[in-house]
């Protein structure tokens, strides 16, 4: 005899007692209570069968084995129980169907399509208030989905609830694909509630809709004869064929698709998914794609196996392929989409989820995903839109009020996104990130103090190293830009005593030290960020004038060499600008040398020809004891900065002029 | 005003109780009376572990008095071993008793007491001669040959027998003389006038052209092996056998028009006025088939108009496997309704009459009178509108049992049948379509300790208290007797329609009673005609008088006359018998 799965004992049930899983929706905070399947009975049922059925539920069991999943294990662990309830629906064992699939709704409360099977499984029971109750939940996720219209209306006529039954019919006449099937169960409360006119009425329609649903002449004939027609009755009644009223639907479709051979091959196919042998199911998926070419859940299977490989570009080609079959696959869209959203494809992702969206406005997920597409592709403003949407569905989700402040900052709405921070304060309690953030939209918003505020908040508050090494960071950065360099230095040495590894604040120290005239000092903190980061010429600037401040010429000249000889990192043609005047005006005797100053500074000049590079020419001139020429280029380079307007820089420049003029060199300009 | 008081006193139950229920105000109780009463029946369906068809379909029981001492006795159809006889020992459960199984007669050796009638049922098969050994599904009980004597038509899987009632507490075997020996598989019959010449015809329903040489296996959609369903056969046509007055029949199916239809898996049959022109008419329940409901032309012919009254297919245009029927007139309104039992995943189905003179109309009402969801999970058979508790409303009640193991549960070694259900009854009560609904009586009511796989249920008052009793078989398992202790607390008065008692006692089969009533709509009833699965039921009709006068009783019979006769007195059954009434040929309403 096979084992049965059975969750009877009190401990596997409290092992079932799940957290909700991170799907981005996280309105529901109750710990879902999962129930117990019960158990089957597989003695005499075709060994293939049993197989199916034990492989799927060897991995169930293996995924509560695990304990408490969270997170994506609690996704799958939904997967799983669905995937089982489906199978259990497909070989009519019913009550472990509805159970199965009550833990897959419980596990992914916003699944249509476990709520809609649900609904299928109770009705197939005769558990009629049980199928309203699923069918109302799948309604509440898929408003216009014509099935669920057309079940609810079905179910409440089965009830005797004519007025329910009427409002849903009504709903789904608007419905595409339903409109027969509407027709055909108002007609069918008209009959019920003695109005054989309307009833006439209905039916009429429904086969003009449809007119190769003959069933409905027998419909229409009960009709007249309740009417009191005989004839058209008789007539009408010759017309009666077999062919029920159809109504799109495409998961019972599904369903049936499964309990033929497609079934068991994606099934066999999802086992291995499920072990991670991804080899084994991109094969049985492909198989199974060549046995059953217009089979979309063949094409999407095959697109998760490959995508779980990291065949993304394959996967991306085999879901297209899937949703050219069925477009308004509104699972396989969202699937489409967060593969294009994991591949940077932002553009791409957002054209599928915009489409799930549409079809499924209650698929919180696909408004997540959309989010991000949009927020990737700086369409903040529309993403925070898209997270609202999903608010909708879960307004108590701290994580999309979160990233939908975030998406107003980046946006530009600042004072929507300062709101939303500080309400998300006010509903959850203080958050340290929070804080951070709210301190840098102020600053954004230019409000210094108030941004000083919250960064003293949370260094009060202490927090988290990354976290404090921020503040304390943010907060120097007000105080530096506040000119307050005493107080800035000990927040910056603060921020790196916390991150060790922060360059910033290594090089923003060495600013505010050099604004104090520590130029020792300023240079080594400029030489830390160097060092975390070599490839950073703005460091190596940095070091370099702090060390010219600090009077280290020789030292400098030696480093402004050796930079030079290195590969090209950026900034080399500004550290060759400063060799040639550290050559040409160093106060060390034992650093200047005139003809490579002047070689240097000539070369340089052919190839940028600047007020700065015209400049340094005539401070080479004058170092070779050429003042003529240094008089002519320091001439030149006044006519220009005249022309350009530079006033500034005039004062300096006619002060060298006259030194030439004077037969006088200039010596370490850079300490003006 | 029907009569409604206060909860009554239940009388002391003398057997195991069976259930209780309260409708309204009142109680209703069976007891389980088949061990007090000798009733020792058990069905046996010869299985043997190859599934062949018959198994599972069962057998029913017949109600009717064949000594003419006017009590109720009892005649069980058995079933017996499908398949080499030498192999019956290889039988899933064993018979015991004397090779062949046969079918029992139970006298009813009634006791009347001051305190309450005592039921003793004696086993009379052997002095009877009766030596029914095919493998019985059915039986009609009916004076075939007009002399007075309720004879016996016994339905069989091969050919059907006919026992004459000898008059003397013996039966002979007049098959073949009669020209009644159909061999095909036939389930159920009723006799009924059909032609109006005042004697009994016979309207056989067949089942499947089943033999064990065309015997299939069947497997679930899980491939287990399980019983077929009936789409694994061809269907076999009915039969009509027109009555020449002496007990001698000629098949008339041909000439009626019996084969201008398409044949049925036909499992029930009735017979009544269904459509109010004074004619008997038939109604066929079809396993999974749409039922046939032949209207009487008046001139031979019967003309099928099951589709085109509405009674033929359910309200969502699809034909259920049906296997018992009822008629009554569930609403008051004065005609005949329809009950249909069905498989499991199927409600069983009321149809409400809503004829129109010239125009025959059913509608399906199971929605809105309650009956869709209770029947969902049960594969109904046997059935009857029963008055439970002697309201004057017509109740209903329906025996179940699965008739595949994927509907039932899986066999093992120690349960080979694993078919059983619980019984059903539901009571009509005052709301939904029609201005009546119906709710479910508590599980147990018709079932005692254990439910079996019930199939036949014969309806009749067994113990002559006014009120209706039930005998249910069991495929596979004990028949039992359970006696409603729900008197009516106002009395009750019974009425025994009778053709003719110049040799005895000839019921009649199919007419329509009316109970006339001060400030109420008549009571309408059908005494015989048969109905249920495969079962015939008390030919005697029994109202509670309630708290309104009665003023008259009307008959009326198969040739379309109409009698009329005062009330009758309370607590006992008065044979109205034909040409004795005050003829009304013309109805007339009553004046509320």
């Amino acid at each position: 005899m096979t084992k049965p799965i059975c969750l009877h004992g009190a401990a596997l049930i409290a092992a079932l007692l799940l957290p909700l899983a991170a799907t981005g929706l996280r309105a529901q905070t109750a710990t879902p209570t999962l129930i117990p399947v019960p158990e089957v009975d597989l003695r005499g049922v075709d060994e293939a069968v049993r197989d199916q059925i034990d492989q799927q539920r060897g991995l169930l069991e293996e995924a509560l084995a695990q304990g408490t999943p969270t997170g994506a294990a609690a996704e799958q662990l939904g997967l799983l129980f669905g995937d089982a309830g489906q199978l259990y629906l497909v070989y009519d064992l019913l009550p472990a169907a509805r159970a199965c699939l009550t833990n897959a709704a419980e596990l992914q409360p916003r699944n249509f399509r476990w709520r809609y099977l649900l609904g299928s499984a109770a009705e197939h029971l005769g558990e009629l208030e049980e199928a309203v109750e699923a069918y109302d939940l799948a309604r509440t996720l898929r408003p216009d989905d014509p099935a669920t219209a057309i079940r609810l209306g079905r179910v409440h006529l089965e009830l005797g609830r004519y007025e329910e039954a009427r409002g849903h019919y009504q709903r789904a006449l608007a419905l595409p694909g339903s409109t027969a099937a509407a027709h055909f169960g108002l007609g069918r409360v008209a009959f019920e509630t003695d109005d054989p006119t309307t009833a006439l009425r209905h039916f009429q329609t429904a086969l003009r809709e449809q007119p190769r649903a003959d069933s409905l002449h027998y419909h229409v004939a009960l009709a007249h004869r309740a009417l009191g027609d005989d004839a058209a009755m008789r007539a009408a009644m010759e017309l009666r064929g077999e062919a029920p009223v159809a109504f799109a639907d495409p998961i019972a479709a599904e369903i049936k698709e499964s309990a033929t051979g497609i079934g068991a091959q994606l099934l066999l196919g999802r086992v291995a998914l499920a072990a991670n042998a991804f080899e084994t199911a991109e094969e049985r998926f492909r198989e199974t794609v060549r046995d059953y070419p217009e089979s979309a859940a063949a094409k999407r299977s095959l697109a998760t196996a490959l995508e779980g490989m990291g065949r993304r570009a394959e996967a991306a080609m085999w879901y297209q392929e899937a949703l050219n079959l069925s477009p308004n696959d509104v699972g396989l869209l969202f699937q489409t989409g967060l593969l294009y959203n994991n591949e940077g494809r932002y553009q791409a992702a957002a054209q599928r989820l915009r489409r799930a969206v549409e079809i499924e406005p209650s698929f919180g997920p696909a408004w997540v995903e959309l989010a991000r597409s949009l927020g990737e592709t700086d369409d903040h403003l529309e993403a925070a839109e898209a997270l609202t949407r999903a608010l909708e569905l879960a307004p108590d989700d701290r994580n999309l009020r979160f990233h939908r402040a975030g998406n107003y900052r980046f946006g530009g709405r600042r004072e929507l996104a300062l709101r939303e921070f500080e309400a998300l304060l006010a509903d959850f309690g203080f958050d340290r990130e929070i804080v951070l953030l709210l301190g840098r939209i102020e600053q954004e918003l230019g409000r210094p103090a108030s941004a000083a505020r919250r960064f003293e908040q949370l260094v009060e508050a202490g927090a988290d190293p990354p976290l404090l090494s921020q503040a304390h960071f943010e907060l120097a950065n007000i105080r530096t830009e506040q000119e307050r360099y005493e107080e800035a230095i000990p927040h910056y040495q603060r921020a790196i005593a916390a991150n060790p590894t922060l360059k910033e604040g290594y090089f923003n120290l060495g600013t505010a030290l050099g604004r104090l005239g520590q130029f020792t000092e300023a240079a080594l903190a400029a030489r830390r960020a160097l060092e975390l980061d070599p490839s950073d010429s703005r460091a190596r600037a940095a070091e370099v004038t702090a060390l010219l401040l600090a009077g280290e010429d020789a030292r400098v000249r030696l480093m402004l060499e050796q930079t030079l000889e290195l590969p090209d990192q950026g900034g080399s043609g500004f550290f060759a600008l400063l060799l040639a005047e550290v050559l040409a005006a160093s106060e060390d005797d034992s650093v200047r040398d005139g003809p490579m100053a002047l070689n240097l500074a000539t070369d340089l000049f052919q190839r940028a020809q600047t007020p700065a590079h015209g400049a340094v020419v005539a401070l080479a001139y004058a170092e070779t004891g050429d003042f003529e020429q240094a008089v002519a280029w320091q001439q030149r380079l006044i006519e220009n900065l005249e022309r350009a307007g530079a006033t500034e820089a005039l004062p300096d420049a006619r002060e060298r002029l006259a030194a030439y003029q004077a037969g006088r060199p200039v010596r370490a300009p850079w300490r003006r | 005003m029907r009569a409604h008081t206060a909860g009554i006193a239940v009388a002391v139950a003398v057997a195991v109780l069976s259930g209780t229920a309260r409708a309204g105000e009142r109680e209703v109780l069976f007891t389980d009376a088949t061990r007090n009463a000798g009733l020792d029946f058990e069905h046996w369906n010869g299985m043997s572990g190859q599934l062949y068809y018959p198994e599972v379909v069962g057998a029913g029981a017949a109600l009717f008095d064949y000594d003419n001492d006017g009590d109720l006795d009892l005649y069980l159809v058995q079933g017996s071993f499908l398949g080499n006889e030498g192999d019956r020992t290889s039988a899933t459960t064993p018979w015991t008793g004397d090779w062949p199984p046969r079918d029992r007669l139970y006298r009813n050796d009634l006791e009347l007491r001051d305190d309450g009638a005592i039921v003793r049922f004696v086993d009379v098969t052997e002095e009877s001669g009766i030596v029914a050994a095919g493998y019985g599904m059915g039986v009609v009980a009916a004076d075939l040959d007009n002399d007075g004597w309720v004879d016996l038509y016994v339905l069989n899987l091969g050919v059907n027998q006919l026992w004459r009632n000898e008059g003397d507490g013996t039966f002979s075997d007049r098959t073949e003389a009669s020209g009644t020996g159909d061999p095909r598989w036939s389930v159920a019959a009723a006799a009924a006038d059909y032609d109006g010449d005042l004697d009994l015809d016979l309207f056989i329903v067949n089942y499947l052209n089943f033999s064990l040489a065309t015997h299939k296996t069947c497997l679930t959609e899980r491939g287990e092996v399980d019983y077929c369903l009936p789409s694994a056969y061809q269907p076999a046509p009915d039969g009509l056998l027109v009555n020449d007055g002496s007990g001698r029949f000629d098949d008339a199916s041909v000439r009626a028009g019996l084969t201008a239809a398409r044949p049925g898996n036909g499992l029930g049959i009735l017979a009544a006025d269904l459509d109010g022109d004074r004619r008997l008419d038939f109604y066929v329940a079809n396993d999974l088939m749409p039922n046939h409901l032949w209207l009487n032309g008046g001139n031979g012919e019967l003309i099928e108009e099951g589709l085109i009254s509405g009674a033929a297919l359910n309200a969502d245009g699809e034909a259920e496997a049906s296997m018992g029927v009822a008629a009554g007139d569930y609403d008051g309104d004065g005609d005949l309704d329809l009950f249909l039992t069905h498989f499991h995943r199927e409600t069983n189905t009321l149809y409400r009459n809503d004829s129109q003179p010239g125009a025959v109309q059913f509608r399906d009402r199971t929605n809105a009178t309650g009956l869709g969801r209770p029947s969902w999970d049960a594969t109904s058979f046997g059935t009857a509108f029963v008055d439970i508790d002697s309201d004057g409303w017509l109740d209903l009640a329906a025996v179940n049992g699965a008739v595949t193991f994927a509907a039932g549960r899986p066999r093992t070694e120690d349960d080979p049948f694993p078919l059983d259900q619980p019984n059903q009854a539901f009571l009509n009560v005052a709301g939904g379509g029609g201005g009546r609904r119906f709710e479910p009586a508590p599980t147990g009511l018709l079932d005692g300790a254990t439910p079996f796989v019930s199939r036949g249920l014969a309806a009749g008052d067994i113990d002559n208290d006014g009120d209706t009793d039930l005998v249910i078989t069991n495929n596979n398992g004990p028949a039992r007797l359970l006696l409603n202790r729900a008197d009516a607390d106002t009395g009750w008065f019974g009425v025994a329609p009778v053709l003719d008692t110049s040799r005895g006692r000839r019921p009649a089969s199919g007419v329509t009673v009316r109970v006339h009533r001060t400030g109420a709509t008549p009571l309408v009833r059908v005494a015989g005609g048969g109905g249920s699965y495969a079962s015939w039921g008390d030919p005697r009709v029994a109202v509670p008088a309630g708290d309104t006068r009665v003023g008259r009783i009307e008959v009326q019979w198969t040739d379309g006359a109409v009698e009329e006769w005062p009330a009758p007195p309370l607590r006992a059954y008065t044979p109205l018998v034909r040409g004795t009434g005050e003829r009304r040929d013309e109805r007339e309403d009553d004046a509320p």
